[in-house]
């Protein structure tokens, strides 16, 4: 597999949703090419700290004034 | 708490609540990460909700009900957006964070940290960022992604491919 090749394919390896063969492959040329293994460290980082970091959540209040407001549309109906 | 309201006790408001209870939070975080204001995500919150309600007919199977409603919540994000024309540009709204709890200053660190990352989904276009925040924040796997932004599998996975691509070379040096 070429850097390229590689690259086309990150996300999938990343995901795991690559077939056997295919992931064989990635793993065997990331096991070469500094280049690339520097490419996937960085971007499973940014995946980690997406999940850890970029969630914003709504307060209990505003969960309970959106729902009230969501079931008063309900009782109109 | 939710739990705690008088829900009147018909079905589909049963049916809201519970649908509210499991999906509000991913609503609210796709909502917010397009109108980048949480006053109008609270909005298209509030109205995608109400929609799903009004339309729980057209919902065929209920095991994709979440994609459902967050792609409804999606369209009325974007429905607002285009009505306005307009982006908010700050996005120094974090006060969704939580740090009770932990040692000042990796709370300090935490944030900091959240906010460089905030800014750079905020830099990203609006598609990427939107397949990104389903896929990498919410976690949601990539035919749900595809089928709540309405394209195909190969589409989804390029959105979310360019989003970590761009998003690891705006955050390199900090991760």
């Amino acid at each position: 597999m070429q850097c390229s090749e590689l690259a086309a394919k990150l996300t999938d390896f990343i995901d795991g949703s690559l077939d056997p063969a295919e992931e064989a492959a990635a793993i065997e040329h990331l096991a070469t090419c500094g280049e690339c293994e520097a490419v996937l460290a960085g971007t499973r980082s940014v995946v980690a700290l997406a999940t850890e970091h970029a969630k914003v959540d709504l307060s209990s209040d505003e969960r309970t004034r959106v729902l009230s407001k969501v079931l008063a549309a309900a009782g109109q109906d | 708490m939710v739990r705690s309201l008088a829900a009147p006790p018909d079905e589909s408001a049963r049916w809201v609540t519970e649908l509210f209870e499991a999906n509000v939070g991913a609503a609210f975080n796709v909502a917010y990460r397009i109108t980048w204001s949480r006053a109008d995500a609270l909005d298209v919150v509030q109205d995608a909700f109400i929609k799903a309600m009004r339309k729980a007919d057209q919902l065929r199977e209920p095991t994709k009900a979440r994609s459902w409603l967050l792609s409804i919540t999606y369209r009325e994000a974007l429905g607002l957006l285009r009505s306005r024309r307009e982006t908010a540009t700050d996005p120094s709204d974090l006060d969704g964070l939580s740090g009770s709890a932990e040692d000042p200053s990796d709370v300090v660190g935490r944030r900091e940290l959240a906010a460089l990352i905030d800014a750079a989904v905020m830099r990203l276009a609006e598609p990427l960022r939107t397949a990104f925040v389903l896929r990498d924040v919410e976690e949601l796997p990539i035919a749900e992604v595809a089928e709540i932004l309405g394209i195909g599998l190969s589409a989804s996975k390029m959105r979310v491919a360019r989003a970590r691509e761009q998003l690891r070379v705006a955050l390199e040096g900090v991760i």
